[in-house]
């Protein structure tokens, strides 16, 4: 089970049976949570067959009237189907939809590269206005659909297929500072969100065999406090940034672009996809690109070692 | 309430004013704007529920200008009935100016920023969900393009109301026969709109889009419409209509008359 995503909506759904102003858009995306939902309130629970532009659509129509609208899709369409729709309608008017892609990065890698999430986030950020958050684990999903229903902006929520386990109390999470310390450290931040912060902390462990401290920062909202990223890794020469998204224009370049733009020089290496100059025509499991995209433990370890080499 | 002569001879101001921005500024979509003239006239000023001293009024009909390449037209209504300052309106396009060409909501009295074809009809279509859902009982308009009937989008949203029954969405299709560089049926066949729209379960209107009263009888049809499916107007129109060098005519796209040209144009638009 899924419960990152189950605990997302099931939040909205019972606010909506709470009496909130709330519908859940969905471009033919189902989830176990949903099953008895749409029955019981199928007023609320509005399919637009598959149809991601018309998702964003009437998720924005839904919001001038007053309504919070949940556009909720499978990943990566509601984003790449119709960034225009995002762009022009939800940005350009400031509409407080949440736009949620389910199954990011290679969560469904079984289907092949069109369903690969991997561009999202540099796509998304480009957009003025719009908050991406990469949840991490189901405290952050229920903050979350707290936030889907109080937003003045429109959010951008992505969703892993396997981020399970538990990392934060409530008040650990800050949309507006953008990040938390899960583990502390000195030799070496680590800066990484959603499942791959799960897998970050496990990874310390094993550094740790090899003498090395990491500091495992979960980046999980863009844009991010960068004033107080940058404190937080004062004094920690050596920065790792890993995420299962090209390497362009994900938190990688974002961590970059903003210690270039406050003159701050440190060594920053970032681990994400780098799928050469095509997409692969290959099927296979998650742990199978993770390994051949070098964002195995084994890569990541190495990359940690040669840094601080 | 306006009658069909008033309408009329408003529709002629409106498209002086209109000729004079797009004139002053040097470019605007003229052609675009004079082929849905006496459709936004009548809405403004017979068919639509709006208070123009309460701007944001929540049971306000909602105007949704899809095809917003048009949307000059609107601001010399908007002016007219007092939304936003007669003085603004030539400043359409200058620098810092929030009149240009497209219309965006921070302009009082527009209801949707447009721009890009093909977005508007779904989110006319979420505000109408929306009005259901929370019981109110306006009306939302949209005025459609053909040109922007090429995009899927509108046929997604166009499925979308008519499954839903949303039988408070009027949609007017603006039906100039021309997209940006040729004569639709040149490009892409989109006859018959009328079967197309059937098709999607919703109820149809063929009109003349420049005879007044065929706009209005049009219009209040859809307003009193009680049945259970949205409308579309299907409204045939000349793209530029009323001056003749710029009717139907490829190149006038988003140009303003020059030179010579302007004082025949608005001599033209008088006849």
């Amino acid at each position: 089970m899924n419960k990152v995503r189950y605990k997302y909506l099931d939040t909205v759904c019972n606010m909506i049976r709470h009496g909130e102003d709330m519908v859940l858009v969905s471009s033919d995306y189902a989830a176990p949570v949903l099953d008895d939902f749409r029955k019981t309130h199928s007023e609320r629970y509005v399919s637009v067959g598959i149809a991601e532009q018309n998702l964003i659509q009437i998720a924005c129509g839904l919001s001038l009237a007053g309504q919070r609208a949940i556009a909720y899709g499978m990943a990566p369409f509601p984003c790449i189907r119709a960034v225009d729709q995002i762009r022009n309608a939800a940005a350009m008017m400031n509409l407080p939809i949440s736009i949620v892609s389910a199954g990011v990065g290679f969560a469904i890698p079984e289907f092949g590269a069109t369903h690969y999430c991997t561009e999202d986030v540099a796509i998304i950020r480009t957009i003025p206005g719009i908050k991406i958050i990469n949840l991490t684990d189901e405290v952050m999903a229920e903050k979350t659909a707290e936030l889907s229903l109080k937003t003045n902006q429109p959010l951008y929520i992505r969703i892993d297929k396997y981020s399970d386990g538990v990392l934060y109390k409530p008040d650990d999470i800050d949309f507006e500072r953008g990040f938390s310390i899960v583990k502390e450290g000195s030799d070496t931040a680590i800066i990484a969100s959603g499942y791959y912060t799960n897998r970050m902390v496990k990874l310390a462990e094993k550094l740790s065999e090899y003498g090395i401290s990491a500091k495992i920062i979960d980046l999980y909202t863009l844009p991010f406090n960068i004033d107080k990223l940058i404190a937080e890794t004062d004094g920690i020469q050596n920065i790792l940034t890993v995420e299962e998204h090209v390497r362009e224009g994900g938190i990688g370049s974002a961590v970059l672009d903003a210690f270039s733009d406050r003159n701050i020089a440190k060594k920053i290496r970032r681990i994400g996809i780098d799928f050469g100059s095509k997409y692969t025509s290959e099927f296979g499991s998650r742990e199978y690109f993770i390994k051949k995209y070098r964002l195995d433990d084994d890569s990541i370890i190495n990359e940690v070692r040669e840094m601080l080499r | 309430m306006y009658n069909i002569d008033e309408l009329k001879t408003k529709t002629k101001q409106i498209k002086h004013k209109c000729l004079e921005m797009c004139v002053n500024a040097g470019i605007g979509h003229v052609t675009t704007a004079f082929s849905c003239a006496e459709i936004m006239t009548a809405l403004y000023y017979r068919i639509m529920n709006i208070d123009i001293s309460d701007p944001n009024w929540e049971d306000r009909d909602r105007f949704i200008m899809s095809k917003n390449h048009g949307s000059v037209i609107t601001y010399p209504i908007l002016a007219d009935l007092g939304y936003i300052e007669n003085e603004k309106l030539m400043t359409f396009m200058s620098d810092g100016s929030k009149i240009g060409g497209h219309s965006k909501i921070c302009v009082n009295g527009v209801d949707f920023s447009g721009g890009s074809l093909g977005i508007g009809l779904g989110v006319a279509c979420g505000l109408a969900y929306g009005a259901r859902l929370s019981g109110r009982s306006y009306k939302t308009y949209c005025l459609v393009g053909d040109g922007e009937c090429y995009e899927g989008s509108i046929w997604e949203a166009a499925m979308f109301a008519g499954s839903n029954e949303l039988s408070n969405l009027v949609v007017i299709l603006d039906r100039n026969g021309m997209a940006c560089t040729d004569f639709t049926e040149h490009m892409l066949k989109q006859e018959s709109f009328k079967d197309k729209w059937a098709a999607f379960n919703w109820e149809v209107v063929e009109i003349n889009g420049h005879s007044m009263e065929e706009v209005v009888s049009a219009l209040e049809f859809a307003n009193q419409y009680n049945g259970t499916k949205p409308v579309c107007i299907v409204a045939k129109t000349v793209k530029g209509n009323g001056i003749d060098f710029m009717s139907n005519n490829p190149l006038m796209h988003g140009a303003a008359p020059k030179g010579d040209q302007i004082a025949m144009a608005f001599e033209q638009i008088e006849r």
